[in-house]
């Protein structure tokens, strides 16, 4: 996968030199460890090996009608405005492109090792305990340093730049959503999945395989899909 | 064996498969929600077959009674024509008659051509 | 203060000075956004209003948005308002209207701005950046001639935009310095420019020129595209990064929730066939089949139900509606299957968006010309000379050919540019609107398979108006009940209890008052229908043209998918003012917005009299006064709820009517009377002028000799 900033992350497609990383801490046990525990663990070199989020986003690009809605529902649901560059969800689309190619949909990943979370300086990025270890900033630490915009290894990064308020933020599958009804987090509503109004946005508990870029994309369609007149492959 | 499946001599596969003046013309529209009611017209048996097949989304418009009479006069098929007013009389529905019409069209054209060989 | 739903500030375009400036939103708040803020923007800023022509240079054209726009309001978040005179209509260009859909409105709005302001005339070719709030007018001669897709194309080529969907952020700063710099921070985004752009049939200033954005999103209605070829405006590019404040973000999120669990037909198991306008599934409104399930419904920005597509073959994407069937007709000619029919017609709507070209006109235009050629009367050498090549009429070739001339005033098109209508007057054939072999019903119009001989509230609204209303608020009727005939299946509603319904709706007019949706023959010409329509207009000048609800979504007055079967129209939950409010803060009653529809469609009344309007020339073409409504014509039945003898409502066929022209007098009469206009001439008067807060456009029609006298 093509990246947007330097990529010195561990994902495999980057930089072949790293991928032994998470291999030595599997192998070690380490996220296991880390499993078991629910609580982050710093290695003797400051690698911080953290829990597993207890959530996921996955998406299934060919479905998306790209209205945007999602985006709005995000931006609202967390701040009040309605904002796509503030959204933690990303829609591309090109107009001038043909399906499946003319819609991305680009969520933020929670990642295992999740690279953005390793590089904040002052854990305002961190595995969330309280929260199902979501992968979160905390506004209140965040001080713009920005390390974690340039650390996430995914095109687009799936960390967003706030230019009014100085901070970084990101999918934090709606705990700090203010705007919201219900509760939000891995055990409650996420705006975005709430707000597609043709299901291309779904909450999994399941993580998906970290190997893969194209873990988190898959199949949202089924049957009435197919009565509509369009493919489910 | 009916009329319309009995073997079809040359002269009339020519006219099934002719366009007709303009002069000649017979009105058929199309409903589509929620766009509205397109007007246009047919010359032809091959363009009815067209106008007629069934799609979710819209629906052909055109006067069953008078569309037989065109049939019979002006394009010179009166197997055929006496086949729909047969099914439009049988069905249940405007639709159906429609859908019953269509498979019959749809045969004798896919005929004439075999007759003529295009 | 905080102006919620707005981005509080106006651009304004001085295109003769090349010169850029701003205007407070705030003053201009009470008309809402869309029509009405353009219509007061209008009032302000064209300071010669008699111009019936939209080329002439004092014309001023008007983009706007709506509070709405880039919210998550269903189906009300994406569509875009245009203002000005037009032109190619007959016998006046009025002012007049267009919408269009897509990401042009949500991005004006992130990048901080309501609406745009277009006045004078560039000495060449200009396009205008706008990124936020800067805003340069620069060098189009290099698109001037580039068809809307390349000029689309190569603006973000300028700009450094990505193509495709694999880029990452695009930081809109100029330099490393300004992105440190919290003053100057410009900010990140990973979507594209939106651009509004015109193509030859716009440049060469025809009446069927165009606005278009994306591939399929237009503004065809009123030859807005000649406009800006007037005007050397090729097209507006816009990105932003900002963000709109609305005033209740949770009751908004509250309501749209409510709208999909309550409204929409649930897309795990959905009614495919229920009675609704806001509750159907996403599904392309196409006039034939898809040519592949390889694809995506693709929606506007905010829309619930999504009516386009994208799709793995190459073409058709984003075209929707009329211009995937304007060439149906002639394409059925030729094809030889369906397959080779489905594609014909998307390549021959890939032409129309390319050149930037109304397809609307060929709505009956196309059967017109189909005509003439057939009668020997148009073709080479023939009375109406053409050398177009009319033995391959229905190919792809031809279409191209066709919209390529008609786009460049070569051949036909020569005569065709300035209006159709007035085409069909200069080669002799007025007998043809006699005689309905051309259906151009009002205004130098087609008219829109909504015959004005049926259905009348679609008639009655556009010849009181400016064109063609394209307002398919009560246009469901007809659709859901003659679908249901046709298919010979049970009623979802029956008469009564629809008319209840939608009655329990309209007001303060008509509420509770089913009778003005009675259309039947003892009825047609009755106040009740006059409170109807102008019900009609008023909904449609404040909740449709203003706020923007998007006319394929809204109104939604029944809805079988609620447990009562009404409709989300006027509810306390998630009707229209309810979004409204959320978003603005504004607290306003559903009748409210009404009142706000009627002091707006007031002003274009108001702008229309210093055009030169007067009751006598409000009449619908002679084939509607002299031919009836062929039964079978179209279909074999045009069904609609009516009264009978006995007072019991049931579906009634409307066809085989005229219009009776002296009834329709009283019929305006009667409509006048009810607005407040002076009956006589159809113009506003003082009282009714200054009880809406419109003194000075009362002084400015006086002076003009153009103020209505007080009824008795």
């Amino acid at each position: 996968m093509a990246t947007d900033r330097d990529c010195t992350s561990s994902c495999s497609s980057c930089d072949p030199a790293l991928v032994s990383r998470r291999g030595v801490l599997a192998g070690l046990g380490v996220f296991s460890m880390v499993a078991a525990f629910g609580a982050p663990v710093l290695l003797a070199d400051d690698r911080l090996v953290i829990p597993n989020s207890e959530g996921f986003l996955v998406v299934d690009r060919k479905k998306c009608q790209g209205c945007g809605t999602c985006m709005m529902a995000c931006s609202l649901g967390h701040a009040g405005v309605s904002s796509y560059s503030l959204s933690r969800i990303q829609i591309l689309q090109d107009s001038f492109a043909d399906w499946p190619d003319d819609v991305l949909i680009a969520t933020c990943r929670q990642c295992q090792d999740a690279p953005c979370v390793q590089v904040c300086p002052t854990g305002a990025n961190r595995a969330d305990p309280e929260h199902g270890h979501v992968r979160r900033v905390d506004p209140d630490l965040c001080i713009g340093c920005k390390l974690c915009i340039a650390r996430c290894p995914y095109t687009p990064v799936r960390l967003q730049w706030d230019h009014k308020r100085r901070k970084s933020q990101k999918c934090d599958l709606c705990v700090d959503t203010p705007y919201l009804d219900e509760e939000g987090g891995p055990g409650g509503v996420q705006a975005c999945v709430r707000a597609c109004p043709v299901g291309a946005i779904a909450f999994t508990r399941t993580m998906p395989d970290q190997s893969s870029a194209d873990s988190y994309d898959v199949n949202l369609r089924g049957a009435v899909w197919k009565q509509l007149g369009m493919s489910t492959d | 064996m009916n009329a319309t499946t009995a073997p079809m001599d040359a002269e009339t596969a020519r006219r099934i498969l002719a366009r007709l003046p303009h002069a000649q013309r017979f009105p058929v529209g199309r409903l589509v929600p929620p766009v509205g009611l397109l007007q246009s017209s047919i010359r032809s048996l091959g363009e009815l077959e067209l106008a007629l097949r069934p799609e979710p989304r819209s629906l052909a418009g055109l006067n069953l009674q008078r569309l037989a009479a065109w049939i019979e006069t002006d394009v010179g098929d009166p197997a055929a024509a006496a086949g729909v007013r047969d099914v439009t009389e049988a069905s249940g529905s405007y639709v159906e008659a429609c859908r019953a019409i269509y498979e019959l069209i749809r045969d004798r054209v896919a005929a004439a051509r075999r007759v003529t060989g295009t | 203060m905080t102006l919620y739903g707005y981005a509080g500030k106006i651009l304004h375009l001085d295109l003769t000075n090349r010169r850029v400036a701003e205007v407070g939103t705030e003053k201009y708040r009470s008309w809402g956004g869309g029509h009405g803020l353009g219509a007061a923007l209008f009032w302000d800023f064209c300071r010669d209003k008699t111009i019936t022509d939209g080329r002439h240079p004092a014309n001023v054209c008007i983009i706007a948005t709506s509070p709405l726009n880039g919210t998550p309001v269903p189906s009300g978040g994406g569509r875009c308002e245009v203002l000005g005179v037009g032109v190619g209509m007959y016998p006046i260009s009025w002012f007049t209207r267009s919408g269009f859909g897509g990401r042009f409105s949500t991005m004006l709005k992130h990048a901080g701005w309501d609406a745009i302001v277009i006045e004078g005339k560039a000495s060449s070719p200009v396009w205008v950046d706008i990124r936020n709030e800067q805003v340069e007018i620069r060098d189009a001669s290099g698109l001037w001639g580039q068809d809307t897709w390349a000029t689309q194309l190569a603006i973000r080529e300028s700009m450094g935009a990505p193509n495709g969907v694999e880029n990452g952020w695009w930081d809109l700063n100029a330099s490393a310095a300004e992105a440190l710099d919290p003053a100057r921070d410009q900010g990140r985004t990973t979507q594209k420019p939106a651009i509004l752009t015109i193509g030859p049939a716009g440049e060469n200033q025809t009446a069927a020129g165009s606005l278009l954005h994306d591939a399929g999103n237009g503004a065809g209605q009123g030859g807005f595209g000649a406009v800006w070829g007037s005007k050397n405006l090729k097209a507006i590019s816009v990105i932003g990064t900002g963000e709109i404040p609305v005033a209740d973000a949770k009751a908004l999120l509250r309501a749209r929730h409510v709208t999909q669990q309550k409204y929409v037909t649930p897309i795990t198991q959905p009614d495919f066939a229920a009675w609704s306008k806001i509750g159907n599934v996403p599904s392309p409104l196409f006039m034939n089949p898809p040519p592949t399930d390889q694809r995506r419904p693709q929606a506007c920005q905010g829309c619930i139900a999504g009516c386009r597509a994208r799709f793995a073959v190459g073409y058709g994407n984003e075209s929707t509606c009329q211009e995937t069937a304007w060439y149906l007709p002639a394409v059925r000619r030729v094809a030889k299957s369906a397959k080779e029919l489905a594609e014909i017609n998307l390549r021959a709507a890939d032409v129309v968006q390319k050149y930037g070209h109304n397809s609307f006109l060929f709505q009956t235009g196309l059967h017109w010309l189909e005509h003439l050629h057939e009668e020997g009367i148009l073709g080479p050498g023939k009375a109406i000379h053409s050398e177009l090549p009319w033995e391959e009429y229905g190919t792809l070739e031809f279409a191209e050919k066709l919209i390529h001339a008609l786009s460049h005033r070569q051949d036909i098109g020569a005569d065709l540019a300035d209006g159709w209508v007035q085409a069909a007057y200069k080669w002799g054939r007025e007998e043809d609107l006699r005689t309905g072999h051309m259906q151009f019903s009002y205004w130098g119009m087609p008219e829109h398979g909504y015959d004005p001989r049926a259905e009348l509230e679609w008639g009655y609204g556009s010849i009181l108006g400016d064109r063609d209303c394209n307002e398919h608020c009560f246009n469901i009727i007809f659709t859901n009940v003659t679908a249901a005939f046709a298919f010979a299946k049970p009623m979802r509603l029956e008469a009564q209890e629809l008319v209840g319904i939608i009655a329990g709706k309209l007001s303060p007019y008509a509420k509770d008052r089913p009778e003005v949706l009675d259309f039947g023959d003892a009825n047609m010409y009755s106040e009740d229908v006059a409170q109807l329509v102008r019900w009609h207009r008023h909904y449609t000048r404040f909740y449709k043209q203003s706020a923007l609800f998007c006319d394929l979504r809204w109104p939604d007055f029944y809805n079988t998918n609620t447990p009562d079967q009404r409709g989300a129209t006027a509810s306390d939950d998630a009707g229209e003012h309810v979004f409204w409010n959320a978003v603005t803060g504004d607290g306003i009653t559903f009748e409210e917005g009404i009142e706000r529809g009627r002091r707006i469609w007031n002003l274009d009344n108001a702008i229309w009299t210093l055009q030169g309007r007067h009751r006598d020339m409000v009449h619908f073409a002679p084939y509607i006064y002299e031919t009836p409504f062929e039964k079978g014509e179209l279909f074999p039945f045009y069904m609609w709820p009516c009264r009978d003898e006995d007072g019991l409502w049931r579906y009634t066929d409307l066809m085989g009517r005229t219009l009776d022209k002296q009834k329709f007098e009283e019929f305006k009469t009667t409509f006048y009377r009810l607005e407040g206009w002076d009956v006589e001439s159809g113009w506003p008067t003082r009282t009714l002028l200054a009880g809406l807060g419109l003194a000075e456009v009362a002084d400015a029609l006086e002076k003009a000799g153009r103020l209505g006298k007080e009824g008795p």
